[in-house]
């Protein structure tokens, strides 16, 4: 990254008595970036928020923002944004006044209070269930109305933890939208945690995959998800099928097909374990060229099918759009095939 | 909010500990050092310390008879409690919503009513020629009208009346939190009605009902207006001798003694209680003493 | 729809029957116009509910009773509820001691909180006044305030409290602010609970009461020791009856079950 640091964890590590939620993990945020913390639960993505929240204290390492050290500043004076699952709206008060609550904590006149709630509400489609308490809201619009709150007392850093987890899965992927929307428009700085890795795929310019209180991967999504790190990440971004072969003069040989390697494997000799995603897997009719198998069994999702092959080197999983054609039956005998530059070598973890 | 400052829980919790500390921890420990004084008649509370008084007391038969009696009263009302409170608990369960509330105002509602009046309501009714012997007159029985004030029927039916809504109390907070899909669930899978209750809702509801035993027999146990209202002057039980000593007979270290001795036993029953029940129940303040209003009952 | 059967409803009757019963001939017996308790009656009679009025001593317990009760129970949600903040929202070495002691007056037997009181109190001249009363009647109802406003703050979602502080609201502004307008229905209900043990508690008031610092319950205790009229039925049906009004009201706006337990209704 070519932009300066806007906050930067420093080989942060967290301990509970014996037990250590948080190893090591350090990364920066370029300012107006959109990081997510992304990782199973237990993976310790929580804890590294709330650390950065300030209602955590780490017990090691070194939390910055803007070159300054935050590791004492209260979470009320460190002007962070928060997003929580359950939205945390004070139930006791209406949409306006959870909105006006973070202004009225930092003295700003009734006016210029009544002027940005309506201009926060606005931003987020609410100007008309102001007066509304959360209990009358829908979820979405409880969420709309939690990040206006955040947002209204213009954060330096916004932290959403799991925003969308409560809501059903159309109304998620609007919200994707918009949220998407919203932070390119306002350029705030915003990590968002989340174990759904189609939401972090979606949302963020980088994603930092964490497991087991470290991270282990922290690049483009796109990246991640082709160029896993290992095979936990290769996983946990999606499905993917192995393939063992047997590798020389640029060729590999798997369950008596033959196929090319990639440029930046064809120097490798011997056994080789490589992945493929499903959907860069082609099925054939019996008889064409490829690894021979027989369809196992098959799903419709509305704009892919998704087929389990069995073959010699165990059951693949195929991912085909819809294209209306006529689909494969189960146990017709089939054959697979790719192209040689969507085949990665997993290192073996 | 964890642990960020020890100092903020240890001031939030100061006020009480003081006020604790100052009224109850001090004079449980006055209490104490009293009763290894002696005393006499003539002077008073003697200065010296021995355990003459623990001695005295287990020597005596007539402590010995109240005692048993005091033990005797309170697993009666608990044993009836449990066998009539559970059934009564799991009936209002099952009603519509609309009576449940009502039903449940009616059965808890006298819990708030002192226990004074409502002892002196059994004082009405119990009498020799009070309105449950004049219908057992009526009906014929024979023998009928008995003596049923100042038995220790009397005192075990007041204290049953008394404690009975604790039970279902606590059984009801049990099923409220208990999955009504369970017992769906249960019919669905060929259960019968009784064995639903008996393996599916009983099993979850069994530390509300252990909760409500143990709160059950350590205030009978310790209970002195019932006892004192019900079972008159000559059915003394622990809590009426040390109340005796202390403001009839001003023997107030003999009376520490007894106080003593009715505290340990109380808190060893509630010790070996709790080691056998699960203590789940106990973990969140809220359900300390599950199901309810205790205390200042009977 | 019910769905109890015949043998559980009869069940229920009974059950209903018995724990009415002593409160109905209480009420019944009061409108006697006879010198005795009489059942059944024969013809209505205001005459011990006249009574009361002309009974000082009955009106000066009530109002006594009320004036601790209302005492008691503010003094006890004065220190019930930072102790349950401290105990809700942090861990620390000692938390389940401090449960512990907190709720201890429930396992203690009255007769011996009243004994101890009693020598204690002696020594600082506080027997007798309204101020031992008042103390001892803290201790008695603590436990059942902490239980509520336990109950009140387990059901209050810390991170909405994270939610104000991370919005700029300092420890204070947060408690005033988001915390306390929360936990309200539940300190409300310890109240309600802690006046009602207040004033309906006889065994530690026993030992501590004198003339002048006389509550209602120890005040009827004693009557009754004495004699027997059909005043205490007009005194009792009186209580009785203020009691179930003060339900019917209570229950519209707190379940019975919940201020009991500080468990919502299933």
């Amino acid at each position: 990254m070519a932009a300066p640091h806007f906050l930067t964890l420093d080989r942060i590590g967290k301990d509970y008595g014996a037990f250590t939620a948080i190893r090591e993990v350090s990364f920066s945020v370029a300012p107006g970036e959109f990081l997510g913390l992304l990782g199973p639960s237990g993976c310790g993505k929580t804890t590294t928020l709330q650390m950065i929240a300030g209602f955590e204290a780490p017990s090691r390492g070194r939390i910055t923002m803007d070159g300054r050290d935050l590791t004492t500043v209260p979470a009320a004076k460190r002007g962070i944004g928060l997003v929580f699952q359950s939205y945390a709206l004070f139930p006791h008060m209406t949409a306006a006044e959870n909105v006006a609550f973070g202004l009225e904590m930092r003295r700003v006149s009734k006016a210029e209070r009544i002027k940005r709630v309506a201009e926060a509400l606005d931003l987020v489609h609410l100007a008309h269930l102001a007066d509304r308490f959360p209990r009358q809201m829908s979820g979405g619009q409880q969420q709309r109305v939690a990040l206006a709150r955040a947002l209204v007392i213009e954060p330096r850093l916004l932290l959403l933890d799991e925003p969308l987890s409560n809501l059903d899965a159309k109304l998620r992927e609007e919200m994707q939208v918009e949220l998407r929307e919203l932070q390119r428009r306002i350029g705030v700085t915003t990590i968002l945690v989340t174990h759904d890795q189609s939401e972090a795929m979606a949302l963020c310019d980088r994603v930092a995959i964490m497991q087991g209180g470290r991270i282990v991967q922290i690049d483009a999504p796109w990246r991640a998800y082709d160029v896993p790190a290992d095979d936990f990440v290769a996983d946990f971004l999606g499905r993917s099928n192995r393939l063992p072969a047997c590798a020389g003069g640029g060729q590999a040989e798997a369950g008596g097909h033959r196929f090319a390697l990639p440029p930046d494997l064809a120097d490798r000799q011997g056994d080789i374990l490589l992945t493929i995603r499903p959907e860069r897997l082609r099925i054939g009719n019996d008889g064409a060229a490829g690894l021979g198998g027989r369809v196992q069994s098959r799903l419709f999702l509305g704009g892919f099918w998704l087929y389990a092959v069995e073959t010699a080197l165990g059951s693949f999983a195929v991912m085909l759009q819809n294209t209306g054609s006529v689909p494969h039956d189960e146990g017709a005998p089939v054959t697979l095939d790719w192209d040689a530059h969507s085949l990665r070598r997993l290192e073996r973890a | 909010m964890n642990g960020r400052s020890n100092l903020t829980p240890a001031l939030l919790a100061a006020p009480s500990l003081v006020v604790y500390a100052g009224a109850l921890l001090l004079p449980l420990g006055g209490v104490l050092l009293l009763s290894l004084h002696g005393f006499d008649f003539e002077k008073g509370i003697l200065p010296g310390w021995g355990l003459e008084n623990y001695r005295d007391l287990l020597t005596d038969s007539l402590f010995a008879e109240s005692l048993l009696r005091t033990l005797r009263i309170a697993l009666w009302t608990t044993a009836i409690c449990l066998l009539v409170g559970v059934p009564e608990a799991w009936i209002i369960y099952r009603m519509a919503p609309r009576w449940r509330g009502a039903m449940l105002l009616i059965v808890v509602g006298p819990l708030l009513v002192s226990v004074v009046v409502r002892n002196f309501g059994w004082m009405v009714l119990l009498g020799t020629t009070g309105l449950v012997n004049q219908v057992l007159t009526i009906l014929g029985v024979p023998g009928a009208p008995f003596r049923l004030m100042f038995t220790e029927l009397a005192v075990v039916i007041g204290l049953v009346h008394v404690m009975v809504p604790l039970v279902v109390l606590s059984v009801w907070a049990s099923l409220g939190r208990l999955d009504p899909v369970l017992e769906r669930a249960a019919f669905s899978l060929g259960a019968s009605r009784l064995t639903v209750f008996r393996r599916v809702v009983l099993p979850n509801v069994m530390p509300g009902i252990m909760a409500g035993a143990l709160m059950v027999f350590c205030l009978s146990a310790s209970a002195f207006a019932t006892p004192a209202m019900l079972g008159g002057k000559r059915l003394k039980v622990v809590s009426s001798m040390t109340y005796n000593e202390f403001l009839n007979t001003l023997n107030w270290p003999l009376g520490a003694a007894l106080a003593t001795l009715l505290m340990v036993a109380i808190l060893t029953a509630t010790l070996i209680w709790t080691r056998f029940v699960e203590t789940r129940a106990m973990r969140r303040l809220g359900e300390v003493a599950e199901g309810g209003k205790g205390g200042s009952r009977a | 729809m019910s769905r109890n059967g015949p043998l559980a409803l009869a069940f229920h009757a009974l059950f209903l029957t018995f724990i009415l019963a002593p409160l109905l001939v209480v009420i019944g017996v009061s409108f006697t116009g006879e010198g005795y308790l009489a059942l059944p009656l024969n013809g209505l009679s205001l005459r011990w509910w006249r009574a009361i009025g002309d009974n000082p001593r009955f009106l000066e317990s009530f109002w006594f009773s009320l004036r601790l009760g209302v005492t008691a129970a503010t003094l006890s949600a004065l220190i019930a509820v930072p102790a349950a903040l401290a105990i809700a929202r942090w861990r620390f070495p000692g938390r389940g001691a401090l449960v512990a002691i907190l709720a201890s007056p429930l396992m203690i037997p009255h007769v011996v909180l009243g004994v101890a009181l009693l020598r204690f109190f002696s020594g600082f001249g506080l027997s007798g006044s309204f101020a031992g009363l008042v103390t001892a009647h803290v201790i008695v109802i603590t436990p059942y305030m902490l239980r509520l406003v336990g109950a009140g703050l387990s059901g209050l979602d810390p991170r909405i409290e994270r939610a104000a502080e991370s919005l700029g609201a300092s420890r204070l502004t947060v408690f005033r602010r988001v915390t306390l307008p929360l936990i309200a229905p539940g300190v409300a209900g310890g109240w309600i609970l802690a006046f009602v043990t207040s004033f309906d508690e006889l065994t530690v008031s026993l030992f501590l009461a004198s003339p002048s610092a006389n509550p209602l319950p120890v005040q009827l205790f004693n009557y009754i020791d004495q004699m027997t009229d059909p005043l205490v039925a007009s005194v009792s049906a009186a209580l009785i009856l203020g009691t179930a009004l003060v339900l019917l009201v209570l229950d519209r706006f707190y379940p019975i079950d919940r201020l009991l337990t500080g468990e919502r209704r299933a």
